[in-house]
């Protein structure tokens, strides 16, 4: 799981509500949802986003609701996976189960526009020839986006395991 | 021993898997539910509800179009739905759903609500739930927990949101993702209760949950909270953990109160608010909200509706009502919401250019008067 792509900054506590606000997220068509992602807080991002991009936030990325629009949205927005200094815990299992590569640490050094190749099960980042490490999913929540989602994982295992 | 760590039988740190005794979602969550479901389960293993709270009834044909798709796969799998009642989480209260249930799982993040009966309960994302409907059962994470502790009473206009804006905004600088807050010496009356383990989750708690006797011991921290000294708390734009004193704000011009929610639409809090609007007339659009159709009904058996449409207020239907920016009462631009609700994220109600304080039932009250946010210590 090795991708390239620009970098899509965000700030601290980024809410599900500026990520798939209540009002627009009447749908459940993952094309619908990419369109309105942050149609509000970064309204040319829907158009711009292109396939491997990653999305970098702060503290607390995800916060708030648990509808899983917004991890789906990002999904079919062609986002390759998110890095953050934390995640709030509703996304970060969304995002999980659905096949999205995290990493945690700290995003300081990222900007917006940056071109990076990420390895997301290293954890390792490389930007302008410069290497930052970053902490990758842990032991099996690692496994399951390499399945691309918990459902998949599952239905290989026919049960639920972990571990 | 921490009561999490009671109810899971595990310690912090593990991850578990545990059958779970009742799930349940809304007209909200249920659509992506549905099509995780539908991916590979066919039959639902575990106790399941569905209720219509958060666009109800339909004011749109896309979303007429989505209760009717929930409906069908309710039917399907033999799910009662509860339509238009009121709110998911009062109602399983009220409905007695939680009492025999050790382990909750809601699609919805306000579900640890349900903690103050004792019980271990989760909000998740729609493909877990749809795993608790398929299989009955979740992996979880063990969190550890850190103790609250009330000391003291609280002052005549001090409610439950005024201890729970302090503390989250206490916590703001702390990773709490995979903690739960449990409560201890609570002063407060069931229906306040409620509004603690509600809360919770905007520290980004797990889960909450009310002890009785506190032992201590494998707690991560313990905090007191002072309640004779707490003011009445305001949280500002944009978040739950920007509180202040109710002092720091006063004289905040606003556009509309709303009273109610999951938080803060049960009986005694809207009674507490209607007691300081009896024979007064609202300065601004109030909107008031009961969270169930119990709570509606005691509002018209005790002579509350008659009090609160002579003030000027307008009597939503039991629900989440303007909380979720959808309908009824969402926020224009530039414009100033003081609302009982637990969030207050940029675009949460409506306009990302509106800004929403938060505030308990009373300071909400009071301000619906003036007009403009009000001490309710210094004008009551």
């Amino acid at each position: 799981m090795i991708t390239t792509g620009r970098v899509w900054k965000f700030w601290d506590n980024v809410s599900t509500d500026e990520i798939t606000p209540g009002r627009y997220n009447l749908t459940k068509d993952p094309q619908e949802l990419a369109r309105i992602a942050f149609i509000e807080v970064r309204p040319e991002f829907a158009e711009k986003v292109r396939r491997g991009d990653v999305v970098v936030g702060g503290k607390n990325f995800g916060i708030g609701s648990s509808r899983e629009s917004a991890a789906l949205a990002l999904k079919a927005a062609g986002v390759s996976g998110i890095i953050a200094k934390s995640f709030g815990r509703i996304f970060y299992r969304n995002a999980v189960n659905l096949g999205i590569p995290l990493l945690i640490g700290d995003t300081d050094e990222l900007e917006d526009g940056d071109v990076i190749t990420v390895n997301w099960e290293t954890g390792e980042v490389r930007k302008n020839g410069q290497t930052l490490q970053f902490e990758p999913l842990p032991g099996f929540l690692l496994e399951i986006v390499r399945e691309g989602g918990i459902l998949e994982f599952i239905r290989r295992r026919g049960d639920l395991c972990i571990g | 021993m921490t009561l999490v760590g009671k109810l899971l039988n595990a310690k912090p740190g593990e991850a578990v898997i545990r059958k779970v005794d009742l799930v349940y979602a809304h007209d909200g969550t249920m659509p992506l539910i549905i099509e995780a479901f539908n991916r590979i389960f066919n039959e639902v293993r575990t106790r399941a509800y569905i209720f219509f709270d958060h666009v109800y009834p339909a004011p749109t044909v896309k979303v007429a179009n989505l209760h009717r798709e929930i409906r069908e796969f309710a039917k399907i799998h033999g799910i009662p739905v509860v339509e238009g009642k009121g709110i998911s989480h009062q109602l399983v209260v009220e409905l007695g759903l939680a009492e025999e249930a050790k382990i909750i799982v809601g699609g919805d993040s306000h579900t640890p609500t349900l903690g103050a009966l004792g019980v271990f309960a989760v909000g998740m994302g729609a493909t877990d739930v749809a795993i608790a409907l398929g299989l009955g059962k979740i992996w979880l994470k063990v969190p550890e927990s850190i103790a609250v502790l009330l000391d003291g009473s609280p002052r005549e206009y001090i409610m439950a949101s005024d201890v729970m804006i302090h503390l989250i905004t206490s916590l703001k600088d702390r990773e709490m993702s995979y903690n739960a807050i449990e409560f201890f010496n609570v002063p407060f009356s069931f229906d306040e209760r409620l509004t603690l383990t509600n809360f919770s989750v905007e520290a980004n708690a797990k889960t909450a949950i009310i002890g009785e006797e506190y032992e201590g011991g494998g707690y991560s921290d313990e905090i007191t909270i002072e309640l004779d000294s707490l003011p009445p708390m305001v949280a500002k734009p944009f978040s739950p953990a920007n509180g202040v004193s109710v002092e720091d704000v006063e004289g905040t011009k606003i556009d509309q109160v709303f009273i109610g929610s999951c938080t803060n639409g049960r009986f005694e809090q809207i009674k507490r608010a209607a007691e300081i609007l009896d024979g007064e007339q609202v300065n601004v659009r109030t909107l008031v909200a009961p969270a169930s159709i119990n709570v509606y009904r005691r509002m018209i058996e005790e002579g509350l509706v008659r009090i609160l449409i002579d003030a000027g207020v307008v009597i939503l239907p039991p629900g989440c009502g303007p909380c979720l920016g959808r309908h009824m009462g969402v926020a224009g631009d530039n414009e100033v919401i003081l609302s009982t609700t637990n969030r207050n994220f940029r675009g949460r109600m409506g306009s990302p250019k509106a800004e929403i304080y938060l505030a308990s039932p009373v300071t909400a009250a009071v301000s619906a008067l003036y007009g403009e946010i009000t001490n309710p210590e210094g004008e009551l």
